[in-house]
């Protein structure tokens, strides 16, 4: 050890040497012959998601609403949209889907109109994470794995609060009331971010990916408030 | 001293070649976001027009919706004294215990009223003698409130208390 530090030369040639050899390829391939036939086709597995119902050119649509000539206030509109586990391979996924609920008003953010105002319906078996909720985010669980190629519903409607129509300024004369309602003009922007995680080894996936340990305080589509676990296989 | 420069190096060198390395313990993960943007809400209002006509001391009110979105319409007499509004009932017009004569159907908007509110101005029938005077007004004062939905779409009026409303003198 001593003569080793004695000669920091041949330390430093050491390390120089192992980078080197760890960051060059298979070198030392021995030279082969085969026919094209016997290629192999190799592909690693994909693991991979995705939404599918209301969606077109990769964006949300609302066919429900467009409907009507007007937004029609406390109307749930019946709008559709599904998560699905696209993995290439036999990977089961767990699921969460993070929506973000904003207003815009002449195409832009308005922090002066309530998020809370526009109302989500979601199929059951997804519990909000409450820890991880503000008026614009909610963030869905679901604690069940999904298995490849299955589809799970997730937006089952869409309403605007009928409290929209309380936000009024009033003006006007002793024999005449003028209301300005904020809310008038303004459309709702929804975004829907969906993670999936592995789920080998899901109580550490899910604490890596997500932060969150296997259980946790879920509310249900319904309202309701309860402890819940996801469904571990392997532990 | 140049022993320790090359031990710094070496060190650097190191720190360097293992930081270099990416992670090999990740998880599967993916991801994958969409975004949407439905149609403008059109809840601006503006006073509801009201048009009337009279024929001897009946009068035949009609409420026109000037605003961009649905609603209800509510409308009431006020008489002079010893004279009172008598409701005849028409098709789509209630009268409420509050004074007030309620249509009971939305109105969209640029639409009016399909029926009209029906008042015949009569005396009221009172003990002691009175004349008639030769002129007198009514006036009539309309409200309009939004209509809300309940979840399946059926219309419901909204708050009255977030009314808009106006007036007229009639008479004659």
């Amino acid at each position: 050890m001593k003569k080793i530090n004695k000669s920091p030369l041949i330390l430093l040639a050491i390390g120089v040497l192992v980078i080197g050899l760890s960051s060059v390829g298979a070198a030392r391939a021995s030279m082969i012959a085969q026919r094209d036939e016997n290629d192999l086709d190799f592909r690693t597995a994909t693991f991979d998601i995705d939404f599918t119902g209301n969606i077109a050119d990769g964006e949300i649509v609302f066919p429900a609403m467009a409907e009507d000539e007007n937004v029609k206030i406390g109307k749930m509109y019946d709008e559709a949209i599904s998560v699905q586990n696209t993995s290439g391979g036999e990977y089961e996924e767990f699921i969460r889907v993070v929506v973000k609920k904003s207003w815009l008003k002449d195409k832009k953010k308005s922090l002066a109109l309530n998020p809370e105002m526009i109302e989500i319906q979601v199929a059951p078996n997804w519990y909000i994470n409450k820890a991880e909720s503000t008026a614009e985010q909610d963030v869905y669980y679901l604690t069940e794995p999904v298995k490849q190629g299955t589809e799970k519903p997730f937006i089952t409607g869409i309403k605007v609060n009928d409290g929209v129509t309380k936000v009024v300024e009033n003006t006007g004369t002793e024999t005449t009331i003028v209301n300005t309602y904020s809310y008038n003009g303004a459309s709702i922007k929804l975004s829907l971010q969906a993670d999936a995680v592995q789920t080998n080894n899901g109580d550490d996936a899910i604490r890596a990916a997500w932060g969150i340990g296997e259980s946790f305080t879920g509310v249900d589509n319904e309202g309701n408030e309860k402890s819940v676990s996801f469904v571990i296989s392997d532990k | 001293m140049k022993t320790k420069w090359l031990c710094i190096v070496a060190a650097a060198a190191l720190v360097v070649s293992i930081s270099a390395v990416k992670p090999a313990l990740a998880y599967f993960t993916a991801t994958k976001t969409v975004t949407g943007t439905t149609k403008e809400l059109k809840i601006g209002d503006s006073v509801p027009d009201i048009h009337e006509d009279i024929e001897g001391m009946i009068k035949e009110i009609s409420i026109l919706n000037t605003g961009d979105y649905d609603i209800f319409v509510r409308a009431k007499a006020i008489t002079p004294d010893n004279w009172e509004a008598k409701f005849t009932p028409t098709e789509g017009w209630v009268q409420g215990d509050d004074g007030y004569y309620y249509y009971t159907k939305p109105v969209s908007p640029d639409e009016q009223t399909a029926t009209k509110l029906t008042l015949e101005i009569t005396p009221k029938d009172v003990s002691e003698d009175y004349e008639v005077p030769e002129s007198f007004n009514v006036i009539i004062v309309q409200e309009a409130t939004k209509v809300v939905y309940d979840k399946d779409g059926n219309p419901v009026p909204d708050d009255w208390a977030n009314a808009i409303s106006s007036q007229i003198d009639v008479g004659r």
